[in-house]
């Protein structure tokens, strides 16, 4: 038995204010796409297929996003580029001899026993399997590669096989992934283990995931269940905590807390933050509580820390310390960009009103280099 | 007796960059009454900035210095997100409206000054 796969990968909504609005986006960009603790939902499933025994798999993109079309599976509405790609790529899988094809949207997380699917669907191979869960729908359709006959258009043959659908209940876990809610709900599970995804990375302690080339400060603070992933860097008393996940290439300041949030690929979290109950991305936030998405345009809050050189964020880091408390006198302002920023009276506020947990400015020198997970 | 002077000061849509320095001027001349009682209207932003951030700050102080009181009123989800990011939604007071700021304001945190207590007033007597 011989399976193809076609995964169709929803498009990016592209206006920046109209991705909290569109279905299954966040900061524009289809959820499936960002990472969810070191890899993609997207590439996870593609990894599932692998391993079940999928041998040829094919990407396509939409050309329209889920909230301009209906919600059938597959989108009929897609323009007919879509169609034309699809019809490519079917006949090519056609052409390799598979028996079953599998059509699937990188959308949902679901954990599907493939053998258990293809069982259900041998029973009555002529018509669509169409893979539901209590809530409905799960964008995945099995049918067999019989049900196609060669030289008429395969989009029409399409359209008449899927009247005729048997639902398939998935009994494992299954997340939707439509919001912002359900992502950190992933994560949760995860870190909780109350679903089978697993951190890309290894648990140096119970609860805590870390990626490769992690650097934590010495005074920072990592309460598990948390995930930081590959060269993540935590700044001098900062705290991560609450089932968060920070993802690769982030840099976390000077005296910020990470608390119950998620932090995407190459995000700059400013010193002395509070993101709490958040998912935070370059120049963007979503505040999971208030539904509200912020486009940050001031860097120094939240930015990108792909921009960031890895000597200037080790100076911010150091001047933080002293400009805090003014303990460090040693440390030219002139030399560090990235926390001249922070203003006397905001410093005094954070001393005044708990940013900081240590106030021992001494050992605050030595703690602000950065040594690998390793050595802590 | 009650010398506090009341302002009330509505930032704009975008607190950030040169309409920090507006807004500035305007807390300016307010801060030149004598116990000033500022209500800082912030239902209208939807963006801050660190200069922003520290525009409050600074006029916390300033009032402060001068016996005065600041609140926040009718906080916006957007800038109650910033406050919170930059852990400011402390320092503050905050109220739904700017009515119930004023109201509030009047009657706390005077020096040398018992807020008022509410006595039940007695039903006329039927004629």
């Amino acid at each position: 038995m011989s399976i193809g796969a076609i995964i169709t990968v929803p498009a990016p909504s592209g206006a920046a204010g109209s991705a909290a609005a569109a279905d299954q986006q966040l900061f524009g960009v289809p959820i499936a796409l960002w990472d969810v603790m070191g890899r993609s939902v997207r590439d996870r499933t593609i990894d599932a297929l692998r391993a079940g025994g999928v041998q040829h798999i094919h990407a396509l993109t939409e050309s329209v996003t889920q909230a301009e079309g209906d919600a059938t599976f597959p989108r009929m509405f897609q323009p007919d580029s879509f169609w034309t790609k699809w019809e490519r790529l079917t006949a090519e899988l056609l052409g390799k001899g598979i028996t079953q094809l599998m059509l699937l949207r990188a959308g949902p997380y679901i954990e599907l026993d493939l053998h258990d699917l293809l069982g259900f669907h041998a029973q009555r191979p002529s018509s669509v399997t169409s893979v539901h869960d209590a809530k409905g729908s799960l964008d995945i359709l099995l049918l067999n590669a019989g049900s196609f006959r060669p030289g008429d258009s395969l989009r029409s043959q399409l359209a008449t096989v899927l009247q005729s659908r048997r639902r398939y209940r998935v009994s494992g876990y299954t997340n939707r992934l439509s919001n912002p809610e359900e992502l950190r709900g992933l994560i949760k599970d995860a870190l909780l283990q109350r679903c089978g995804l697993k951190p890309r990375g290894r648990e140096v302690e119970p609860g805590v995931w870390i990626g490769k080339d992690v650097q934590v400060d010495g005074s920072a603070r990592i309460a598990g269940p948390v995930y930081l992933g590959d060269s993540v860097r935590v700044g001098a008393d900062c705290t991560v905590t609450n089932a968060s996940a920070v993802e690769r290439g982030s840099f976390v300041d000077f005296g910020t807390t990470v608390n119950d949030s998620s932090v995407l690929p190459n995000t700059y979290l400013g010193a002395g933050l509070s993101v709490s109950n958040c998912v935070a991305g370059p120049a963007r936030l979503y505040h999971l509580q208030r539904g509200v998405e912020l486009q940050i345009s001031d860097g120094k809050l939240i930015g990108s820390a792909s921009r960031l050189r890895m000597g200037d964020r080790r100076k911010s880091c150091l001047l933080a310390d002293g400009a805090a408390e003014g303990t460090v006198p040693n440390v030219s302002t002139r030399s560090v960009p990235f926390a001249s920023f922070m203003p006397k009276s905001w410093r005094l506020t954070h001393a005044m009103f708990g940013a900081r947990s240590r106030r021992d400015g001494v050992s605050l020198i030595s703690s602000s280099r950065y040594a690998p997970w390793e050595k802590l | 007796m009650n010398k506090r002077s009341t302002f009330v000061i509505s930032l704009p849509e975008i607190f950030a960059g040169k309409s920090v320095l507006a807004t500035k001027r305007e807390i300016r001349s307010s801060l030149r009454a004598d116990q000033p009682q500022l209500v800082m209207d912030l239902s209208r932003v939807r963006e801050m900035d660190c200069t922003g951030l520290d525009l409050l700050l600074q006029c916390m102080v300033e009032v402060s210095r001068k016996n005065g009181s600041l609140t926040l009123a009718d906080v916006s989800p957007q800038a109650a997100t910033y406050l919170e990011l930059a852990r400011m939604d402390r320092a503050f007071g905050m109220f739904p409206s700017v009515a119930e700021a004023i109201h509030t304001g009047r009657y706390s945190s005077l020096p040398n000054e018992v807020a008022p207590t509410v006595v039940p007033v007695p039903e006329p007597a039927a004629a």
